[in-house]
């Protein structure tokens, strides 16, 4: 590989094989097309499923012979999960279960960080967030719906760890998530007041030319951005996407009428719209005291938003393009799921055009507990992270410059994404 | 090593040798010029009109052109821009402005494999237009004016596999016609498979709401009988602990004292046998026998006490073990009782879910026909 390194750089190499030269199909157009906008690769979107605080994967997606919960068949023959998820049982040609995620870290906050960014939490600076680096790759630039949103469908219980908040980093500031706090309500203040709102924007941006100009710093740069966009997307006819009271009633009735319910259609709203990135956090799966219980009284809820979204996606031919994921920051342990579990858990896919109604991975059956080892494919978290970016269409083999002049992978290099699930 | 080595200078001189055409001007080199200056074009007029071209994936020569929210800035008339772009594979028109007659546009595309036309003006004239796609795997006609006439010419694209006609005029039994004639298609909404689906959920939900009201009485029966008694049972538990305690401490005392007793015995034993064999050795002096006898009288008494103690603590172990396992049970009664409000709020919250899903599944099964 030292001709590869010494005569032709990688990048050179790339640029080479962009152009159509190196593969040695000529396209007389291209490029000058690579260089125009249309670098990004296809449209797609994802709508993650957050379940803060940690889900049972004894008591949803990996059930066992003699665990709390009984096990149901599902459309998929030989694929089990728990009886509590009879929808979703029968969405299950659509979507895929990983059961041997394995994760390392047993802490709430850490973990969060963890999956959301693929690297471990360090002092020197933060890594940004999977929807902010989905915002700067697969988002429509200067487009009027924000590229990453983030709705909060409430919460069971108060505990669970620290909140983990989506950050942009070394991406930049545009890629930040806009926060729904209430899907009821949509985006807030987002109509004007008075209908003088022409008159009092251009006096704005009369006042405020003079001090962009005599500084020019990046962080002027951003606020006006930051103010532009959300000027743009006010006056954005897309911006309905927000309102769900303008979806008839039966659609709003078959995701449930739970706010984790409600949260999942504003997501398919949103995607829709043109929005890349929806992560909907419902907190409070940090069962200390038995999972079996309070498990059983979410799953009604959790089974009908989750197994709509997937139908109504799947009506409105929308699923290929839009991928969903079913998660937490680690699974619980096997048996009653009173402990924090990192070591063998299970997140689920939906859709984003991947070869579903498989389960990737599996989960010990023998031993005094089941389910405590994996014993056919283990998951790394830079594996998860790897296996999304590609879902995507994201290319995983980028570097960025953080704080510090310091390169880092978008990805660690030890990432070896699912191949026998991307499409 | 070599063979990568040869494989990447062969592909630089191949690239070289490729790309030298575009370095030379000629008739050949102007065409292709003037290609690129009117694909360039075509990029920029879609941008206009609020749409985005892309390629499908890094690197790639597909295209993907997407109009789904141009809205009605895009008319028929604009769509041909496309006819710059080669490649075109997928193309989405969705919510736009296009009628029938942008389908002629469209029919020219024969690369088209993904053709989204969902909450358009499209009708069954316009499909008619689409049956040159020899391409196309995925058609979404979804809100559409579309019907089972539109559907039953579609039979004829080979390579159609997925076609979404929700919302629309089409009826079960054209999708049923349609089917029978391209088998390799599958149609969305299914409605065979979705009353299917219904029918598992019901069953389901029906059994799990018997689960969770049996639960339900379980944890009612708790709360209502034990709850109230939640501070008496804590009582008697910790009474009963402490009694068990208490008969523990006696236990092990008299086991000390067991102990004590039998090692009295064993003392005495070696006692006995020494003075015993004193007097066997010396059979004359009868005092030594004298000795002897009291000797072993005093062992056989030991004996009999050290019986006596034995008898005490096996006695009193057995009422101990008796008084912790009724402790264990008062205190198993006491945690129910104590948990009985808890338990019966989630039980509580467990039945309403499992209420609600039933309401669901009766709601989503369609009536039969």
């Amino acid at each position: 590989m030292r001709f590869f390194d010494s005569r032709l750089k990688r990048r050179d190499w790339l640029r080479l094989s962009a152009a159509g030269v190196l593969s040695g199909v000529s396209v007389p157009w291209f490029e000058s097309l690579a260089d125009a906008a249309i670098k990004r690769p296809r449209g797609k979107s994802c709508i993650l499923l957050w379940m803060d605080g940690g889900p049972s994967q004894q008591h949803t997606f990996d059930p066992k012979p003699n665990g709390e919960f009984k096990s149901t068949s599902t459309s998929v023959p030989g694929i089990q999960i728990v009886e509590q998820l009879p929808q979703l049982a029968q969405c299950m040609e659509e979507m895929v279960i990983v059961r041997s995620m394995t994760t390392e870290i047993n802490g709430h906050y850490d973990a969060k960080y963890y999956l959301h960014t693929g690297h471990k939490r360090i002092t020197a600076f933060e890594h940004p967030a999977i929807g902010c680096i989905a915002s700067s790759e697969i988002g429509l630039p200067n487009d009027d719906m924000p590229a990453f949103v983030t709705i909060d469908a409430g919460y069971d219980r108060p505990d669970g760890g620290r909140l983990y908040r989506s950050v942009p980093a070394y991406l930049g500031f545009r890629h930040a998530p806009l926060a729904v706090n209430d899907p009821h309500q949509g985006l807030e203040n987002l109509a004007p007041t008075g209908n003088d709102i022409d008159a009092r924007l251009q006096l704005l941006s009369g006042s405020e030319q003079r001090f962009a100009q005599r500084y020019a710093l990046p962080a002027v740069k951003a606020k006006q951005a930051a103010f532009n966009s959300a000027v743009r997307l006010m006056r954005s006819r897309r911006s309905r996407a927000f309102h769900l009271d303008e979806e008839p009633e039966s659609i709003r009735e078959m995701y449930g009428e739970h706010k984790f319910g409600q949260s999942c259609l504003l997501a398919r709203r949103l995607v829709e719209a043109g929005v890349s990135f929806v992560e909907v956090v419902h907190r409070g799966w940090d069962d200390h005291s038995g999972a079996a219980r309070p498990v059983a009284a979410r799953a009604p809820w959790m089974d009908a938003g989750m197994a709509a979204l997937i139908q109504d996606l799947k009506l409105r031919g929308r699923l290929d393009d839009t991928l969903i994921v079913w998660m937490g920051e680690f699974g619980r342990t096997p048996g009653d799921g009173n402990g924090h579990f990192c070591q063998a858990w299970s997140s689920v896919w939906a859709g984003g055009g991947l070869q579903t109604g498989q389960v990737i991975g599996k989960t010990s059956e023998q031993g005094e507990k089941p389910g405590t080892e994996i014993v056919d494919r283990p998951v790394s978290t830079p594996d998860f992270v790897a296996t999304l970016c590609l879902a995507l269409g994201i290319d995983i083999h980028q570097e960025f410059l953080a704080p510090g002049s310091r390169p880092v992978p978008l990805v660690e290099k030890t990432a070896r994404p699912i191949e026998e699930m991307l499409g | 090593m070599r063979q990568i080595h040869f494989f990447y200078r062969c592909a630089l001189v191949t690239g070289l040798l490729l790309s030298m055409p575009l370095v030379r001007t000629g008739q050949g080199e102007e065409r292709k010029s003037n290609e690129r200056l009117a694909a360039e074009k075509a990029v920029q007029q879609i941008e206009e009109v609020g749409g985005a071209v892309r390629y499908l994936t890094a690197g790639a020569e597909e295209l993907e052109v997407d109009f789904q929210f141009a809205g009605e800035q895009l008319g028929d008339v604009q769509l041909k821009y496309l006819e710059a772009l080669d490649n075109v594979v997928t193309l989405r028109l969705k919510r736009t402005a296009i009628t029938d007659k942008a389908m002629m546009q469209v029919g020219k595309i024969c690369t088209l494999r993904r053709l989204y036309l969902e909450e358009t003006a499209i009708s069954d004239r316009g499909l008619q237009q689409l049956l040159s796609l020899q391409q196309l795997e995925f058609l979404n006609v979804y809100g559409t004016a579309v019907t089972d006439k539109g559907i039953e010419q579609l039979a004829s694209l080979p390579r159609l596999t997925d076609l979404c006609v929700g919302k629309t005029p089409v009826t079960e039994a054209g999708v049923h016609a349609l089917l029978k004639a391209a088998p390799q298609l599958s149609v969305f909404p299914d409605r065979v498979e979705d009353r299917r689906r219904a029918e598992v959920f019901l069953q389901a939900a029906r059994k799990l709401l018997t689960d969770a009201e049996q639960q339900l009485t379980e944890a009612e029966q708790n709360f209502k009988e034990l709850a109230p008694q939640k501070d008496e049972l804590k009582k008697a538990a910790d009474e009963a602990d402490k009694l068990a305690e208490e008969k523990k401490r006696q236990t092990d005392e008299l086991g000390k004292q067991r102990e004590e007793a039998d090692k009295l015995v064993e003392e005495r034993q070696r006692q006995a046998e020494e003075a015993s064999q004193l007097a066997r050795d010396k059979p004359d002096d009868e005092q030594l026998k004298l000795v002897a006898g009291e000797k072993q009288k005093v062992l056989v008494e030991a004996r009999v006490r050290a019986n006596e103690a034995k008898t005490a603590y096996d006695e009193s172990r057995q009422q101990a073990d008796a008084a912790r396992l009724k402790s264990e049970m008062a205190k198993n009664l006491s945690a129910r009782a104590a948990n009985a409000t808890e338990v019966h709020e989630q039980a509580k919250k467990v039945f309403d879910g499992a209420r609600l899903r039933l309401k669901h599944a009766k709601r989503d099964l369609p009536p039969a026909q």
